[in-house]
């Protein structure tokens, strides 16, 4: 069930706030109200691997209250060492099988021996997010940060929460610990929250939805057939697609957590403002990159150990990084790509291209960040290459076949026209600016409580039925990031 | 002035407001499952499968219906909504994609656009992807196989194609949509078929010839019009005078035309904008009765894709037919059926790139019919042949 589906919004949504609202005075009810929504919100999605949830979901929380244990008599090194590969062997058995066998038959095919046959393993969705959740739970404890969770339930909730649940944000335990206990909802910030649900469910369908289809279409195209011209057009729908989508569900996901009085952290800050790749992954997928941060690099000894190896660790998590959006050597380049000009920023030309000008220096991120979506959308790399090669100048197509006219309608238009707008933080600076003007003034504040109300009681609403038609029409509906 | 306390108490009412739309918004579609407050709307689709009823043995069937798309597609005022987008794409932002169902163009004409996920009615006009020799071969055997078996049964094949409405209006298209190939893959068919020997009709230069003269298909609508469906008609007698000669002269062409407003174009309903896409109806009427009328025949399937017809003038000097078909045999029935004792319409699903429209033999074998006609819409006669099977392994 996806939060842009008729199901959750008209169904699944208002049922569980009716069971929410109706048990709220009672915390542990209300626990179990969230937890049995979440879990069926899983079945619904993923039906029988339910149970691979639920093995980790029981798993983790012996393994946190063992390696707590551990700590009263040992560094309780090994117990943490058996859990992590636990996790780690979910992991590989459910997202990297088949991309290991392929590979390891490569080799074997490549020295004349036997291959191996194993069935299309299936990929439950969310098992990249939820096993995350589970690391970082395990991590926290073993450096002491917060204690266990000693009711199952508590930590079963935390692993499943639905709005998180499949596509993140990443939540540290220790950040949520004391939410799901104590935790309260007044009227202002429930209303918050539908605001926040309402624009990511905007971004996602009003957005990402339109850019899609061109994206999509575009990316289909034989090789033959590709110009230049229409291979930018499908790399900046697609640019646009990924951005809104994910940050779309990023802001769902933080309304529906207010909404149930839940904080979550921000995903997204405009990452496509930025003038280097560094400062991209400060600002993309927040959650990610700082759990790779926390649980990874640091670990790895980070840039405490001399410049050598910062490069290598700085590679080692962008290779796991790509790894971890996909079992495809696709994604693993991605990684990489962008781990060579991480790396590449901290020599002095990397830094004489994004300390001086500022336009190059933003025009060399996003020439960087596209390439590299190429090879995130392409199904193969001879795909990926063709579409570089027409993204180059060189591309075998005529134009006859498949032109820009075929992707571009006024809708399309206007939407890539709102969607560059909505990369900057624009709309931010002119109600700050707005905000700033009409305070000096005497009737201001009113004018700024009336703009509010006005947002809050047409705009939205408006972007919300908006979008039902949208879905009821049933167009284009992806989720980028559900396959993670 | 405005005191903290009353920005404070103005935000709360705004909150509580905003909140109760949203939870409005939300919880009015379910709501209409009980108490159908929605205003009623005209949309053509089709239905999702039925829920069982609830019961505690079918609880896990009624989940499979329920997560498998039923309650997107049921929920109250989702016609509404429908409407509305289709409003505000084709009227006011001018958006028509060959990606969604249905496109508008020129001069407020509709088209079939995406049929399904694998049939895109505008890029097999466009002629994007051609048949491969191979593509073409496995059809041509195909048919070469139908007509064989028939002629071993002494009986007469007739392989008929309707055209697309792209092919006959290509000018209403809208101007993006151009030719990528003088050929498209009903050319490169029709020629292999009847190069191999196959009796193939193609009525695409009959339409032309009728668009001179009246509306051959509805604006509104994919199919062709009582004036397009007549002219097919004739072609199809012309070409079966040629087995049995007395047909010529008993083409009928006494009718009376009647044109009424008020026809409701599938691709209008499709769109949830019949109102908006007015359709005129052509009807011809018999000056003289019809004799043909349906009966009941226990011998065939009652139905395939469609319920299977049979038509009867019960007159023992005429010759009996079995007609595969589709939609576009619809407007042809009441003209062909009156030259023949019997005959049976089989309306099966169409060809996928998986399955080949069923050519049920079982129907030809209980009907020893003298003629059996093979009616496509060119959309379903150009797709691509399903892969030959594997033999089973040893």
């Amino acid at each position: 069930m996806v939060f842009s589906s008729a199901s959750f919004l008209f169904y699944f949504l208002p049922i569980v706030l009716a069971l929410y609202f109706a048990s709220v005075r009672w915390t542990h009810l209300r626990n179990w109200v969230l937890l049995a929504a979440s879990l069926f919100f899983y079945t619904w999605g993923e039906g029988e691997y339910v149970v691979v949830m639920l093995l980790s979901i029981v798993a983790n929380y012996l393994f946190g209250i063992w390696i707590y244990k551990a700590h009263e008599r040992s560094n309780a090194k090994v117990e943490m060492g058996v859990a992590i590969a636990f996790n780690l062997l979910l992991l590989i058995i459910f997202k990297y099988t088949n991309f290991l066998v392929a590979n390891m038959n490569l080799v074997l095919g490549g020295i004349g021996l036997p291959t191996m046959t194993v069935g299309q393993v299936h990929l439950p969705i969310g098992i990249s997010f939820f096993t995350f959740h589970c690391i970082s739970y395990l991590m926290d404890i073993y450096r002491r940060q917060t204690p266990p969770q000693m009711s199952l339930p508590c930590t079963a909730l935390y692993i499943s929460l639905f709005p998180q649940l499949v596509a993140g944000p990443i939540i540290r335990y220790k950040d949520i610990a004391a939410q799901l206990l104590h935790r309260t909802v007044g009227i202002e910030r429930f209303s918050k929250g539908i605001n926040r649900f309402i624009i990511g469910l905007g971004k996602k369908v009003l957005i990402a939805n339109v850019v899609a289809l061109p994206a999509d279409k575009i990316f289909a195209i034989p090789a033959e057939h590709l110009t230049t011209p229409v291979a930018w057009l499908g790399i900046v729908c697609y640019t646009l697609q990924i951005y809104f989508d994910f940050s779309g569900y990023s802001d769902m996901a933080i309304g529906l957590g207010h909404m149930f009085g839940f904080k979550f952290m921000e995903n997204f800050n405009y990452p496509y403002i930025s003038k280097s790749i560094q400062e991209f992954w400060r600002r993309w997928h927040i959650s990610l990159s700082t759990w790779f941060r926390d649980y990874l690099y640091i670990p790895l000894g980070g840039n405490r150990d001399g410049q050598a190896k910062m490069y290598r660790n700085l590679v080692a998590i962008f290779f796991l990084c790509g790894l971890w959006h996909g079992a495809s050597w696709n994604f693993v380049i991605w990684g990489l790509f962008h781990g060579f000009f991480s790396v590449l920023e901290r020599f002095p030309l990397g830094k004489r291209l994004t300390q001086g000008n500022a336009v190059i220096a933003h025009a060399y991120t996003m020439v960087v960040v596209m390439v590299a979506w190429v090879f995130f959308r392409a199904e193969t790399l001879p795909q990926a290459l063709t579409f570089l090669q027409a993204m180059a100048g060189f591309g075998q197509g005529s134009g006859v076949v498949w032109h820009m006219g075929l992707f571009l309608n006024p809708k399309v238009v206007i939407v890539l026209c709102l969607a560059v707008i909505g990369v900057t933080p624009i709309v931010p600076w002119v109600v700050r600016w707005r905000e700033e003007r009409l305070a000096a003034r005497p009737a201001g504040a009113a004018v700024n409580l009336g703009l509010e109300a006005l947002a809050s009681l047409i705009v939205l609403p408006t972007v919300f039925v908006l979008c039902a038609m949208s879905l009821a029409s049933g167009t284009h509906n992806p989720f980028i990031y559900f396959q993670f | 002035m405005t005191t903290p306390q009353t920005s404070s108490r103005w935000r709360k009412a705004t909150a509580t407001a905003a909140a109760l739309i949203f939870l409005v918004f939300i919880t009015l579609p379910a709501l209409d499952g009980v108490f159908h407050i929605a205003p009623p709307v005209d949309l053509m689709e089709n239905d999702p499968a039925p829920l069982p009823e609830i019961s505690f043995a079918q609880l896990f069937k009624a989940f499979n219906v329920l997560q498998r798309g039923f309650l997107d597609k049921t929920y109250g005022f989702r016609k509404n909504l429908v409407r509305l987008q289709n409003l505000l794409d084709l009227d006011i932002l001018q958006a028509s994609s060959h990606y969604h169902t249905v496109i508008r163009g020129k001069d407020n004409w509709l088209f079939l656009a995406q049929e399904n996920p694998e049939l895109n009615v505008v890029e097999d006009y466009r002629a994007t992807r051609l048949y491969s020799p191979g593509d073409l071969a496995r059809w041509v055997a195909v048919y070469r196989d139908r007509q064989d078996w028939l002629a071993a049964r002494g009986i007469h094949y007739l392989l008929v194609v309707a055209p697309n409405k792209h092919t006959v209006y290509p000018e209403h298209l809208p101007a993006q949509y151009n030719k990528t190939s003088p050929r498209d893959r009903t050319d490169q068919l029709v020629d292999a078929l009847a190069s191999a020997g196959v009796n193939i009709l193609d009525l695409r230069p009959a339409m032309r010839t009728v668009k001179e003269k009246a509306l051959a298909y509805y604006r509104t609508d994919t199919h062709w019009t009582t004036y397009g469906a007549f002219a097919g008609y004739i072609e199809i007698m012309l070409r079966l005078a040629r087995w049995r000669p007395e047909f010529a002269p008993t083409i009928r062409g006494d009718y009376d035309i009647s044109i009424t407003p008020g026809l409701t174009g599938g691709l209008a309903s499709m769109l949830a904008l019949s109102d908006r896409f007015p359709e005129e109806r052509v009807t011809f009427v018999p000056k003289t009765p019809r004799r043909a009328v349906e009966v009941p025949n226990p011998q065939i399937p009652k139905a395939l894709f469609q319920p299977t017809v049979t038509m009867s003038t019960g007159d023992p000097s005429l010759p009996s037919a079995v007609v595969f078909r589709d939609s576009f045999a619809h407007e042809l029935m009441p003209f062909l059926s009156e030259h023949f004792r019997q005959a049976v319409y089989v309306w099966p699903y169409p060809s996928t790139p998986r399955e080949m429209r069923v050519f049920d033999k079982a129907v030809v074998e209980a009907e020893k019919p003298d003629l059996v006609i093979d009616e496509f819409v060119e959309r379903y006669f150009t797709e691509f042949p399903p892969k030959p099977k594997l033999p089973p392994a040893e």
